[in-house]
């Protein structure tokens, strides 16, 4: 029967390392599409999901509890994320090399509406600089709250509300929906 | 407006690669150990500091030993048996180790 995060956090911390395990069998997927859609590439991405892991067991001690653990988790992917993409200088490149090389007017005679849409939107969010594409990953994608979200980036309430808001417009104006 | 970004709800999540969990685990385990040797470095350097610092205080309070003028006349050949026997000792002990660790 599976246990929640406190769980396996206080047997981790207990010396029981195989319990960290449960931990990235539950956030790998979410913590890795994350950075992997930061960064803008598969396999560095794959370097920086484990680092992430790799630093919350070794700071776990300094884990309060204050949040919850996917909250503080998320955190430091975000950290590790936005570091990489500042350290390395990337552009933001789309993770599907077709997003680049081919025309996007392809897509829009094809497929139902809202497919066409989404398909516009994920090529508009590749353009963006990676720490609004976060933003907007963890709040639409991710499904956070505006004050996780705050704790996960270290901005204040408002300035994510604005920061959203303002690359919501961007979005709309990029994919040609903003009316 | 912002209903019409909440299609971005749909949006794929990025495919974990394989072995993704036991890589990570492998790293983790090494980060363990790393920090088990540490503690295991400060306990015996702290172990060190404190036998030091007794040896340190029980020579400040009694003194240095007078060390006795070694008569080498018949008694050499003693310590020359003493002086073989450890190394011998320590020889014998290099080996057992060399043999030890090509075992594991």
């Amino acid at each position: 029967m599976p246990h929640d995060d406190k769980y396996y956090v206080g047997r981790t911390r207990a010396g029981a390392v195989e319990a960290f395990g449960e931990l990235v069998d539950r956030y790998g997927g979410r913590v890795y599409s994350l950075v992997a859609r930061i960064v803008g590439n598969r396999e560095e991405a794959e370097e920086l999901a484990q680092d992430v892991f790799v630093k919350a067991f070794v700071h776990l001690g300094s884990f309060r509890e204050q949040c919850s653990f996917s909250t503080w988790l998320y955190r430091i992917a975000w950290n590790t994320a936005i570091s990489a993409t500042r350290r390395r200088r990337l552009r933001g490149l789309p993770l599907d090399e077709k997003l680049a090389d081919e025309g996007q007017d392809e897509w829009f005679d094809e497929g139902p509406d809202d497919d066409r849409r989404l398909e516009r939107l994920d090529a508009a969010l590749s353009t963006l600089p990676p720490d609004e594409r976060a933003l907007v990953l963890l709040f639409y994608t991710e499904e956070r709250s505006v004050e996780e979200i705050a704790a996960i980036t270290g901005l204040s309430r408002p300035n994510v509300k604005t920061k959203l808001h303002r690359i919501r417009k961007k979005l709309l104006i990029l994919t040609g929906d903003e009316r | 407006m912002s209903d019409k970004l909440q299609i971005l709800k749909r949006l794929p999540r990025e495919e974990l690669p394989c072995g993704f969990r036991a890589r990570t685990m492998r790293r983790i385990e090494a980060a363990s150990a790393r920090r088990g040797e540490r503690l295991e470095m400060l306990v015996v350097t702290l172990a060190s500091a404190v036998i030091v610092g007794l040896v340190a205080w029980l020579l400040s309070r009694n003194g240095f030993p007078k060390v006795p003028k070694i008569e080498w006349g018949a008694s050499a050949m003693f310590f020359v048996y003493i002086g073989a026997l450890s190394l011998l000792l320590l020889g014998g002990d290099c080996l057992l180790r060399r043999i030890y660790r090509k075992e594991i």
